[in-house]
């Protein structure tokens, strides 16, 4: 479990939360949806998110993916306040350090498996000559090299998540944001989703989920449990299941 | 994301949508034929009506009662009508007036119709002289003969007449010698003209010309002129005749201050300029109006950018999570954008060539006329040019919806 932050001398935590709030102002109403949330994330570790619907977990993870802002407290990435990000530098963060796999997979149906796994890599910036290789890649890692040139819409749930975790990791993020991934899919294409990040995570990837399942969340080494936009609980988990494990 | 990226995925997207884009740069693709036909067809006029004027009657200029209209509230101007009278012709002819005067020849308009037996038509008649019509338009009649000096004085009462006119009122006929009636008067009918087409100025297969001294006593009962022609010997000389013409009217009318003058004369070129900056003002103003359609074309991609924008509200909230920026949002949606409306110029363009080359064959086949097809290639880049610019100035509000979507609202939308 060896990641670039976790090898510099200070040791400072990866993402590091401080009384962080978040409060929706709507036609002169205030709902705070997260009230003083404070916690450290190590490079490295599997943490997941657990609560009720409202609880404010999802808000949670869009501020910690740079998807959206704090109100009031600091969140640091890296040692940096998400305040000194502008809007291309959050958009860059969201690109290299970070990857995100939805619940509703957000594929983009009209592109083929190529297309859309490649689609980081369009905005990264980087040199197209390799975007090719590093695409084709992370559609090995989940193990659809034989669909790669399918459309999009043409896949089962399974298949799409699988396609979203390699879009994910394409651009070989840090941190890989995880909301519900398994909610819309059956049992055995859930498991093998999980099984996916669980590898992920073995290889040095600070994997983030978002779930209310308690059998999905205890694949992770530790859960923040939310109520309220407070934390209610949060430990490692005694027990850690896997995938691998519960094959055998 | 790179310019490349972004064309292929503008294309992608307008693909997806293959019946929605085509219907969507219609408006375009109308608004461009229609510019591109226009200045076609315009020019083809254009080049075909200086190419007559010049064609033809170079050495000629026309004398006109009035003032030459300056702008649009002169015309129309009847002030002055009958300026122009028999003594004035006489003293043009006089060579010691105007040494560069081949010959003078006053014409007059009757309106109405002619007859023979039960036969009526309604051809164009000149009270005119057919001498003229020889030396500076090279016609004369095929059969029979002009009438000449002696039946201009002697108020004779005969025409010649153009071979429309013969076919309409006598059919397999002859003509000749044969009595015609306009406005119940009798004229014998002494000549026809060959068959020559319309020119730019009148159709001489549809006229009658009889002599200016009779249409002015008998058809119209006036002692004035409608137009006096006179043929000026030599290229060389014309603007030095226009000075003695004028110095010799204003003499003729007591006229001392320019701006008081009852006529004005107009020589081939100033005919030419003017028609060319009436022709180019027509021009300007049907693009114009033309280009009207391009709004309304481009509202048209704007309402549809628009609701692309919703539709697609979770893909742009997904591109924002995985790395775009709002510009790079921006530049997808405005490329989307241009590239429908220049692929609307595109083929508006080429649609418009097209139609402007058949146009060009059927007049010249149907109508007779020997009408060249010029491609407007500066309408051509233009329509591209400006179509692309509507897709720029119609698609940024959409574009800018689009990249102003917060990628969490974006992401929650179904």
């Amino acid at each position: 479990m060896v990641s670039v932050s976790a090898i510099k001398w200070w040791s400072m935590s990866l993402i590091q939360v401080n009384d962080l709030e978040r409060t929706y102002q709507e036609g002169g109403v205030s709902t705070p949806v997260l009230r003083g949330v404070s916690f450290d994330i190590e490079s490295g570790e599997f943490l997941s998110i657990m609560g009720p619907s409202g609880s404010g977990k999802s808000t949670l993870l869009h501020i910690l993916g740079f998807l959206d802002k704090p109100t009031g407290g600091q969140y640091l990435f890296d040692g940096r306040s998400v305040a000194d990000y502008d809007e291309k530098a959050s958009a860059q963060v969201r690109n290299h350090r970070i990857g995100f796999v939805f619940q509703t997979f957000n594929l983009l149906s009209r592109y083929s498996v190529f297309d859309n796994i490649r689609l980081p890599l369009v905005y990264s910036g980087t040199e197209e000559s390799a975007w090719a290789e590093t695409t084709r890649a992370a559609i090995e890692a989940v193990g659809l090299t034989h669909r790669t040139d399918y459309p999009a819409n043409q896949l089962s749930g399974g298949e799409k998540q699988r396609v979203a975790i390699a879009r994910a990791l394409v651009n070989q993020p840090e941190v890989i944001f995880a909301d519900e991934p398994t909610g819309n899919l059956d049992s055995k294409s859930g498991a093998a989703v999980m099984e996916i990040i669980e590898q992920l995570n073995s290889q040095g990837h600070t994997i983030i989920l978002v779930t209310h399942e308690t059998e999905t969340a205890e694949h992770a080494n530790r859960v923040i449990r939310i109520k309220d936009g407070q934390i209610e609980s949060d430990r490692p988990v005694a027990n850690r299941r896997s995938v691998k494990n519960f094959r055998k | 994301m790179n310019l490349k990226h972004l064309i292929i995925s503008a294309w992608s997207a307008l693909h997806t949508n293959r019946s929605r884009s085509a219907l969507t740069i219609l408006g375009i693709v109308i608004g461009i034929t229609a510019i591109i036909l226009t200045v076609a067809i315009g020019q083809g006029a254009q080049d075909l009506i200086l190419n007559e004027i010049q064609g033809q009657g170079s050495n000629m200029v026309v004398i006109r009662p009035g003032r030459q209209p300056k702008g649009p509230s002169d015309f129309g101007d009847t002030l002055f009508a009958d300026s122009l009278k028999l003594s004035d012709i006489e003293a043009l002819k006089r060579k010691s007036n105007v040494p560069g005067a081949a010959d003078v020849a006053p014409a007059v308009i009757v309106p109405g119709s002619i007859s023979y037996g039960n036969e009526t038509y309604r051809p164009t008649v000149f009270g005119w002289s057919t001498d003229f019509m020889g030396e500076v338009f090279n016609m004369y009649p095929e059969r029979g003969v002009g009438f000449n000096g002696l039946d201009i004085r002697q108020l004779s009462s005969v025409a010649v007449i153009g071979p429309k006119v013969a076919e309409e009122l006598f059919g397999n006929e002859d003509p000749l010698g044969k009595n015609v009636k306009i406005k119940g008067r009798n004229f014998r009918v002494i000549g026809v003209y060959p068959k020559e087409g319309q020119s730019a100025f009148f159709n001489i297969d549809d006229v009658v010309i009889v002599p200016y001294t009779t249409a002015q006593k008998y058809l119209l009962g006036i002692d004035y002129f409608h137009e006096v022609m006179v043929n000026i010997s030599d290229p060389g000389l014309v603007n030095r005749a226009v000075v003695d013409i004028e110095a010799t009217l204003r003499e003729q009318h007591g006229i001392t201050d320019p701006d008081k003058d009852d006529f004005f004369v107009v020589t081939q070129e100033g005919m030419v300029e003017q028609l060319q900056s009436i022709l180019n003002i027509l021009t300007l103003f049907l693009a114009s109006v033309v280009a009207i359609s391009l709004v309304v074309g481009g509202i048209g991609i704007m309402n549809i950018m628009l609701v692309s924008v919703t539709e697609r509200t979770k893909e742009i909230g997904l591109r924002k999570a995985i790395g775009a920026t709002n510009s790079d949002i921006l530049s997808q949606f405005l490329i989307e954008a241009v590239m429908l409306t220049g692929l609307g110029g595109i083929v508006g363009v080429i649609l418009g060539v097209l139609l402007s080359i058949g146009a060009t064959i059927v007049l010249g086949h149907f109508v007779g006329l020997n009408w060249a097809f010029s491609f407007p290639l500066a309408a051509a880049i233009l329509g591209v040019v400006v179509s692309s610019g509507v897709g720029i100035i119609f698609g940024y509000y959409p574009a800018r919806q689009a990249a102003k979507k917060d990628p969490v609202e974006a992401l929650r939308y179904e």
